[in-house]
């Protein structure tokens, strides 16, 4: 069932692209062999067609992806997306080290020793080569 | 505080002029590069960064802002605070061309910049390899009359352009457009191309013979070149200037912007940055100040706007 | 060829302590920043450039070389130890350099890739010093047209990555390419799909699509695979003593790691290709011939072998088009070359005649630089086979951490960063759904340049396929691409993997 859908969705997207994105999202060129929108053009076809396929033949699973508890992996997902927005606001020197703990704690790691190593290593060490040693910049 | 004003202190020292107001910035300059760490420009902007800080005690920190040919970080450039302490080096070619074009999706325009300094102008120029059986543009045209077309490589829009031009009177050259000016010459050498526009990779290769200029597409002659003339002067008015240059957001103020713009000139003249700009542009410092740079961005969006027919 | 006073006068320039000093400086850092996941050496190049003007250009030069070459080999040690890549390069390393590290057996894991990364890496080196002029002049040889044609020989070392479904590879592979036409189109420069993301101009940045879709996707599911009773180290290193390669093991892999060197090479010497289709390429060939032993996938040391000598024999082979004919054939090739230039060596016809004595002393570093990466390879392998005792729970949000600081570097901002979060997701989903990731991300790098020769070829043909007759190479290469794709597809598809 995962896989017929995976394939309509592939198909949706190809659908998509042809009615909106290419559109919409690149500009028209009267002239030359090699318009902008021609290979777009030719993927969407492509991913319609092989979409539709895979709904009507879903076939083998494909590559087995790895077994990962999904409500947990997207806990994760969030976090570290709200870690990059808060960099972009805030910078790296302050967020850094905070994200790096709660990832660390969300591993369930629950030593200090280990803890402490988790959030000094690479938020300081990148600050301190990046920053004061190389005189880059960091968010 | 002591720190800014001993930086103040040396500014005043160094400048002779009383053109030198009191401002000097509160804080490191940031000076973003409009292109990715690692190549020649890179390098450029970080030795111009680094003498003007040497010579005026400031703090300069150099970032690169990649995106579009210096657009991306126009783009940001003009939504920071016009404090003196944020200045941008882009080139005037992708700006110039993206405010003709489409000019809606860009969200500044060239007044949203106080100029400060034209660094120096990249030397564009068409060559051709030793053996092809023309010497300048009309002898390209008939060759490509007289044949299946020419093929002319080219590796930006403002180029191709310029081909439109020269076949106005039905021409038939065949413009292909490649990445960079080394994949134009190893096409060129191959024998895949007839003619190319390039940047200075030729220059090796005019020295070996391999290859032959045919116009300087500038305004102006090579100075490596002096007898090769322009595409001006072989009879269409039109060029190619990319010009590099260093702006920051509308609004510094008289005081803010001769004090930056005197320091970076004055950085631009210091013997490593002329070798770097002779390196990387094989050229020599435009040494344009403000209302020179103004002016040419101004008469650059006049021949663009020829480039494209408008 | 200038006279012998000349080339031993560059080796000798070469071999000084000085020089040494830095290339072993420049194979520290490089293998230090290869292994740390999300910072390459590609970047620490970058970064690197703009200190060097105050060098001489030797110097410079060997430094450069030393970053480049330790970083080659440094990419293969994550991508073994926790089966997150150091750089693109090293994914296909992962296959078998993984499995056999799991199995309680890094140290030979890991030595094995060492000694075939410099094999590798001194092959192609080889080629470079002796064969450049002649195979710089076969190369002048390829232009659009045939470029297009090898770009489609490219993409048919997919077919032996497809895995299981082919059309679920098939989707994968379109959606690469789709990604690709993202960013001014080739023909005639005009936007395409940047939603006002001027970032996106020139394309999505290569690197944080493949660092957010092999490294960051793999360390966001290892993050949320660990759990709060068990908090072992990333490898448990096995007792029984079998963690040493032994001399039969390397000898047994020689044909593989020729083989591998001899791909790495042609590709390294046709710039746009590079290093990871090198290895995949290398990967699929020796999967194909099977001999019965650890099945591939598994932790067959061939499948190590086979990577890492090819992706490191690019390098050098890049080189040759950047002596031969002032051509860089990939970005850290055109990193040197503008090295070259701001200490005022313009690449190109007269290098070696103006510049002979320059050019042998950096013959002289390189091979100074593949023996310095041997023996510091041999101590920083020990080092992160220990530090990846330290429990997962570190190891994973470091090495994000440092992903972060890499992408946002490399690529000048945070939009880089959600560029690189953003490819991260897309892989999981697509890996959930089945579709083959690393046939994404091939397709993502070839189809660029794939879209840009076709247009020019398009230009050159104008628009007569009779005209393809007078491209003789291009239909060889046409011809080679079928048949490696059905070679390929017919093994690659027996088995998963």
């Amino acid at each position: 069932m995962m896989a017929r859908l995976s394939g309509l969705a592939v198909a949706g997207f190809g659908v998509l692209l042809l009615a909106w994105l290419i559109p919409v999202h690149t500009e028209t060129v009267g002239y030359g062999w090699l318009r902008p929108q021609t290979l777009p053009r030719a993927c969407a076809v492509a991913l319609l067609v092989l979409g539709l396929a895979l709904t009507i033949w879903p076939g083998p699973a494909g590559e087995p992806g790895p077994e990962v508890a999904p409500g947990r992996l997207a806990f994760v997902v969030v976090v570290v997306c709200a870690g990059i927005w808060a960099m972009s606001r805030f910078g790296f020197l302050p967020v850094a080290p905070v994200l790096a703990a709660l990832l660390v704690l969300i591993c369930g790691e629950r030593r200090w020793a280990w803890i402490a190593l988790g959030v000094g290593l690479a938020p300081v060490l990148s600050w301190l080569v990046v920053d004061v040693l190389l005189n880059r910049s960091l968010p | 505080m002591l720190k800014h004003m001993i930086g103040a202190a040396l500014a005043l020292g160094v400048s002779a002029g009383a053109a030198w107001a009191d401002w000097a910035p509160s804080g490191p300059i940031k000076l973003w590069i409009g292109f990715g760490a690692g190549g020649e420009t890179d390098t450029l902007g970080r030795l111009i960064g680094k003498e003007m800080s040497d010579a005026t005690g400031w703090t300069v920190v150099v970032e690169n802002k990649p995106g579009g040919g210096g657009i991306a970080m126009f783009t940001q450039l003009a939504t920071v605070p016009a404090d003196g302490q944020t200045i941008g080096m882009g080139v005037s070619m992708p700006v110039l061309v993206n405010l003709t074009v489409r000019a809606d999706q860009v969200p500044f325009t060239l007044d949203s910049f106080d100029y400060l300094a034209s660094v120096a102008s990249a030397q564009l120029a068409i060559v051709a390899r030793k053996d092809a059986p023309f010497d300048d543009l009309a002898g390209l045209l008939d060759h490509a009359a007289s044949s299946d077309g020419a093929l002319v490589g080219f590796d930006a829009k403002p180029q191709e352009l310029l081909l439109n031009v020269l076949n106005k009177d039905g021409g038939a050259l065949r413009p292909v457009s490649m990445k960079s000016s080394a994949e134009l010459v190893q096409n060129l050498l191959g024998g895949h191309l007839d003619a190319a526009f390039n940047a200075g990779t030729h220059i090796p290769y005019l020295d070996s013979g391999e290859l032959k200029m045919i116009a300087s597409a500038n305004a102006g002659r090579h100075s490596y070149a002096p007898d090769t003339p322009t595409v001006r002067e072989q009879g269409y008015d039109i060029y190619v200037d990319p010009v590099f240059y260093i702006a920051a957001p509308a609004g510094l103020g008289d005081d803010v912007q001769s004090v930056l713009s005197d320091a970076l000139l004055a950085a631009m003249n210091a013997d490593t940055v002329r070798d770097a700009i002779q390196n990387a542009l094989h050229t020599e410092p435009s040494g344009d100040g403000p209302e020179a740079t103004r002016a040419m961005m101004d008469d650059g969006m006049k021949n663009v706007a020829t480039l494209f027919g408008k | 060829m200038p006279d012998l006073a000349t080339i031993l006068a560059g080796f000798g320039d070469a071999f000084t302590l000085l020089n040494l000093a830095y290339v072993l400086f420049g194979v520290v850092i490089g293998q230090f920043v290869g292994a740390v996941p999300g910072i390459g050496p590609v970047m620490a190049m970058a970064i690197a450039i703009p200190f060097t003007f105050a060098l001489d250009p030797l110097v410079a030069i060997s430094f450069l070389v030393g970053i480049n070459k330790g970083g080659l080999f440094g990419g293969a040690i994550p991508s073994i130890l926790i089966n997150t890549p150091g750089t693109p390069d090293a994914a296909a390393t992962a296959l078998d350099g993984h499995p056999l590290a799991a199995s309680g057996k890094p140290g030979k894991a890991t030595r094995m890739a060492l000694y075939a990364s410099v094999t590798g890496d001194t092959f192609s080196d080889l080629v470079l010093i002796f064969l450049s002029a002649p195979i710089a002049i076969l190369a002048l040889r390829m232009g659009p047209v045939e470029v297009c044609a090898l770009m489609l020989f490219a993409f048919s070392i997919l077919a032996g990555l497809i895995g299981p479904s082919l059309l679920r590879g098939l989707v994968a592979a379109v959606l690469g390419v789709l990604c690709a036409t993202v960013g001014l189109d080739p023909e005639h420069g005009t936007p395409r799909f940047y939603f006002g993301w001027f970032e996106l101009y020139d394309g999505p940045s290569l690197v944080a699509v493949a660092i957010g879709m092999l490294a960051v996707a793999e360390i966001l599911r290892r993050m949320a695979a660990v759990t709060r009773d068990s908090q072992p180290g990333a490898i448990r290193v096995q007792g029984d003593g079998d963690d040493r390669l032994s001399l039969a093991e390397y000898l047994s892999c020689r044909f593989v790691m020729l083989r591998g060197a001899v791909i790495g090479t042609i590709l390294g010497a046709v710039p746009g290709l590079g290093s990871t289709a090198a290895a995949y390429m290398s990967y699929a060939a020796t999967r194909q011939g099977d001999d019965g032993g650890v099945p591939f996938g598994k932790g067959n040391i061939k499948g190590i072998a086979a990577t890492e000598s090819a992706n490191s024999a690019v390098v050098g082979a890049n080189l040759i088009p950047l002596l031969g004919i002032g051509i860089p054939g990939s970005i850290s090739a055109a990193l040197l070359i503008s090295a070259f230039k701001i200490h005022g060596i313009q690449p190109g016809p007269l290098l070696f005649e103006n510049q002979a004595r320059l050019i042998y002393g950096l013959f002289g570093a390189m091979l100074m630089a593949n023996l310095t990466n041997l023996i510091v390879g041999q101590a920083s392998l020990r080092l992160w086979v220990f530090a990846i005792r330290a429990p997962t729970s570190v190891i994973f949000p470091s090495a994000l951490v440092f992903c972060i600081v890499g992408v946002y570097l490399s690529t000048g901002g945070m939009f880089g960063v959600a560029l690189m979060f953003i490819a991260a997701l897309v892989s999981l989903a697509m890996s959930a759904c089945g579709f083959p990731v690393i046939v994404f991300i091939i397709a993502f790098f070839l189809g660029e340049g794939f879209e840009r020769s076709l247009s020019q070829t398009l230009v050159i043909l104008n628009g007569s396929s009779g005209a393809l007759l007078g491209h003789p190479i291009a239909l060889v290469l046409l011809a080679m691409a079928i048949g490696l794709a059905i070679w390929l597809g017919r093994g690659g598809r027996g088995q998963p993997g």
